[in-house]
C-alpha cells in the first residue's frame, strides 16, 4: 500500500479497515486478517498494525477471541458510519470553520453554493 | 539477542581513534533502523557483530550469548551479512545454493525461489552479467531465504530504482519473521520508514538512542506547522513551513515518526540532550 | 554447543566442495601441462642439449608448485569465507591437503608417469647417462631435494593467501619469491661449505681419497661429494620441514582472528 506523508500510517490502516468494512469485504462474524497478514500486506511493521487493531477494538469494531484471531462484530457497519460522521463533525468541519473564519466566508455563502448543486 | 557491553574498539593501524567507544545495548529481535553520519560507525558496528572485527574483549559483543569474533559454526550458521559492495563467490545464485547455502540449516529454498520470481530471475543467470541493482537484489533474495536469525544489511537498496526498492520492502515484508533480528544500515531512511520497529542511532562512535519505534512516538509529537510551536524540542524550517520536535501532546492521535528530523534534533548539541532525557523518562 | 568447534569430516567436505570452483582450473591445467612436460622432457633427453631445455621445462612444473596456492584467490569472497561456518582448523586442513599434497602429485605425478612410460621407447643421452651413475643416491637424493626445495616456498606463498585480505596476489608472489631467494642462497652457501669442507677431511684423513679428489674424471668422485653432501641435505630436509610446521601453526592462527 502506498502511504501518505501527512497522515500517520495507523491512521490510514485504520482508514482503510473502515472502506472494508463498509465495502463489505469484512463480512460481519467472519475472521478478519490477522496482524502479521496485513503487517505483510501492507510492508508495515507488525506495531503499527497493532496500534491501528488497538483503536479498532476500543470502538467495538473487532473482537479478540484468544487463540483464533479478531472477528468482525456484527454491527460494525453502523459503528463506522457513526465514527465516521462523528470524525467529520470533529475534524473536517472544525478545520473547515477555521478556513472560513480567516478567508471571511460567512455559512450563507456555503448554504448558496450547497443549493447550486445538482 | 544482540547484547553489547561497553564494546569498544579500535582499528589496528589507528590505535589512537576509537571507531566505537563504549557502546552498551540489547538489540532485540525486529528490524532496526541503524543511523548515523558517515564515520559514526555503522559499518565497524555490522562488522563487529558479524565477526569479521574482534574487539580486544570478544565478550563485549555477544549474539544469543556466544562472541561472534570465536566464530564458533554453530553461531555462524545463523548470521549472515550483506555488504555494500558484496563481492559474489559463484558465477550464479544456483551455485550459492548448492555450495553455500548447505552451510546454513535454515535455508528456505521455496522462498528462493519466491524471491528470484519476485524479480523476474531464475537463478541461472550469470552474475557478473548483472548491473549493479539487479546484483543487490539477487544477493538479497538469497539472503532472506537464508532465514539466519540475524541478518545485518549495509545499504541494500543503493542503487536500485524506486520499483526496485518497492519490490524490496514487501519481500522483507513477507520474508522476515518476529523471531529475527534485521540490523539495516542506510542513508535513504525514506526506501523503508514503515517496515522499521525500531531505531538505532550512532554519532562519532557512541550510541545514541537504541529505542523501538513506538515507544519513541508516545514520548514525542513529529509535527508539521505554519508556526513554530513554542514547546518544541528542536525547530527545522522546510519550504516556509515548520518541521518540529515536541514533547508528546496528550490526547491527540500520535504521529508517525519523522526519522530525518530525529536525526538531525539529535545531531544537534543544543536539542540532543532534551530529547534523550524526553526519551528516556520511564512512564511514571 | 562445544561439539560444533570439533572437527566434522562432513564439514570438512563442504568446504572442499565450497572451494572448489576457485581450483578446478588448476585441477585441469596441472596434469595436463605435467603429462606434456612429461612426454617433452623425455623426447628432448635423447639429445645432448636437450638437457638444457628439460631444464627449463622443469623450472615451468616448479613454478606451478610454488604458485598453486593463488587458485584460491580466483572469485574469492572475503567476507564470505570469513564467516563460512566451518571452523578455522577444518578450513586450513582442507587448503593445507589441497596445497601440500594434491598439487604435488599434480604436479609430479603425471610427468613421472610419461617419463617412465616412454623412457622405456626413448634412449636417453649420453651424458644423463653420466649423470645416472650417481644412482645408488639417486632416488633418496631426488626426493629429499624435492621436498626442501619445493616446501618452503610452497608454504610461504600458502600462507600469504590464506592470511591476507588486500594485495593478496602481490604479496603472495613477492614473498614467495623471496622465500627462493632467501633459500637458494642458504641452501647454496652452506652446500659449498660443506662439500669443501667435508672433503678436505676426507682427504686429511684418509689418503685413498686423495687420489679420488684429485682426479675428477674418477667415477668414485661425484660418490664422494654426494656422500659428504648427505648431512647436509639432511639438514636442510629438517629446516624445511620445520619451517612448514612453522608457517601452517601460524596460518591457522591468524585465520582464526583474520579482520578486515
Amino acid at each position: 500500500m502506498d502511504f501518505r506523508n501527512d497522515i500517520p500510517i495507523y491512521r490510514q490502516i485504520i482508514d482503510y479497515c473502515f472502506s472494508c468494512i463498509i465495502s463489505g469485504s469484512w463480512i460481519a462474524g467472519d475472521k478478519v486478517p490477522s496482524v502479521r497478514e496485513m503487517a505483510v500486506r501492507m510492508a508495515v511493521n507488525t506495531h503499527t498494525v497493532l496500534k491501528a487493531f488497538d483503536y479498532l477494538q476500543q470502538h467495538d469494531l473487532i473482537i479478540s477471541r484468544r487463540g483464533m484471531g479478531y472477528f468482525l462484530a456484527d454491527d460494525a457497519r453502523q459503528r463506522v458510519q457513526i465514527l465516521r460522521r462523528q470524525e467529520f463533525f470533529d475534524t473536517r468541519l472544525k478545520d473547515l470553520f477555521s478556513e472560513m473564519k480567516m478567508l471571511g466566508i460567512d455559512i450563507s455563502d456555503v448554504v448558496e453554493q450547497w443549493n447550486r448543486q445538482d | 539477542m544482540i547484547s553489547l557491553c561497553n564494546l569498544t574498539y579500535a582499528y589496528r593501524n589507528r590505535k589512537d581513534f576509537y571507531a566505537i567507544t563504549d557502546m552498551t545495548a540489547d538489540i532485540t529481535p525486529g528490524i532496526h533502523l541503524l543511523l548515523g553520519e558517515n564515520g559514526a560507525g555503522k559499518t565497524t558496528l555490522l562488522h563487529l557483530i558479524a565477526g569479521l572485527l574482534i574487539p580486544a574483549d570478544p565478550e563485549q559483543c555477544l549474539v544469543e550469548g556466544m562472541a561472534p569474533g570465536r566464530r564458533d559454526p554453530a553461531l555462524m550458521q545463523r548470521i549472515f551479512f550483506v555488504s555494500d559492495d558484496m563481492k559474489f563467490p559463484f558465477p550464479t545464485i544456483n551455485e550459492m545454493v548448492r555450495l553455500h547455502a548447505p552451510f546454513f540449516p535454515s535455508f528456505d529454498h521455496e522462498m528462493l525461489r519466491h524471491n528470484l520470481e519476485t524479480f523476474g530471475m531464475n537463478g541461472d543467470e550469470p552474475i557478473d552479467s548483472f548491473s549493479l541493482g539487479n546484483r543487490k537484489k539477487a544477493i538479497l533474495a538469497y539472503a532472506l531465504a537464508l532465514r539466519p536469525d540475524v541478518l545485518l544489511l549495509d545499504e541494500p537498496a543503493n542503487g536500485l530504482d524506486i520499483t526496485a526498492k518497492q519490490l524490496i520492502l514487501s519481500l522483507m515484508s513477507e520474508c522476515i519473521d518476529e523471531s529475527q533480528t534485521v540490523i539495516l544500515s542506510t542513508h535513504t531512511v525514506a526506501d523503508f520508514m514503515q517496515l522499521f520497529d525500531s531505531v538505532i542511532l550512532l554519532s562519532a562512535g557512541r550510541l545514541i538512542l537504541n529505542m523501538p519505534v513506538w515507544e519513541i512516538v508516545e514520548r514525542i509529537d513529529f509535527v508539521t506547522e505554519t508556526m513554530p510551536p513554542a514547546d518544541a524540542l528542536y525547530i527545522e524550517q522546510f519550504f516556509g513551513r515548520f518541521r518540529a520536535i515536541l514533547p508528546r501532546r496528550p490526547g491527540s492521535p500520535l504521529t508517525d515518526i519523522d526519522y530525518l528530523l530525529l536525526y538531525n534534533g539529535l545531531q544537534n548539541v543544543s536539542s540532543r540532550h532534551s530529547i534523550i532525557k524526553l526519551l528516556s523518562e520511564t512512564d511514571s | 554447543m562445544t561439539q560444533s568447534r570439533k572437527l566434522s569430516f562432513r564439514r570438512m567436505m563442504m568446504v572442499v566442495r565450497f572451494y572448489m570452483p576457485s581450483f578446478r582450473l588448476a585441477l585441469i591445467l596441472y596434469p595436463a601441462v605435467s603429462l606434456t612436460i612429461g612426454i617433452l622432457t623425455t623426447l628432448l633427453n635423447q639429445w645432448e642439449l636437450g638437457i638444457f631445455f628439460s631444464g627449463l621445462l622443469s623450472l615451468i612444473l616448479s613454478v606451478m608448485l610454488y604458485f598453486f596456492p593463488l587458485f584460491y584467490c580466483r572469485n574469492a569472497s572475503p567476507v564470505v569465507r570469513t564467516m563460512l561456518p566451518a571452523t578455522a582448523a577444518e578450513k586450513m586442513t582442507v587448503l593445507a591437503v589441497a596445497c601440500l599434497i594434491i598439487n604435488p602429485i599434480l604436479v609430479y605425478l603425471p610427468n613421472m608417469a610419461a617419463s617412465q612410460i616412454l623412457g622405456l621407447y626413448c634412449e636417453p643421452s649420453e651424458f644423463l647417462k653420466l649423470a645416472d651413475s650417481l644412482n645408488t643416491y639417486s632416488l633418496s637424493f631426488k626426493s629429499l631435494a624435492t621436498v626442501t626445495n619445493a616446501f618452503p616456498p610452497l608454504v610461504t606463498c600458502m600462507f600469504i593467501v590464506a592470511t591476507r585480505i588486500r594485495n593478496t596476489i602481490g604479496m603472495a608472489i613477492g614473498m614467495t619469491i623471496l622465500t627462493i631467494v632467501v633459500y637458494s642462497v642458504i641452501a647454496g652457501i652452506s652446500g659449498a661449505v660443506m662439500a669443501i669442507h667435508g672433503t678436505l677431511n676426507d682427504i686429511a684423513s684418509n689418503p685413498d681419497f686423495a687420489r679420488v679428489a684429485s682426479d675428477p674424471a674418477n667415477p668414485e668422485f661425484p660418490g664422494m661429494v654426494l656422500r659428504n653432501l648427505m648431512p647436509l641435505l639432511y639438514t636442510l630436509a629438517a629446516v624445511a620441514v620445520c619451517y612448514t610446521v612453522l608457517m601452517l601453526t601460524l596460518a591457522y592462527r591468524k585465520m582464526k582472528s583474520l579482520q578486515f
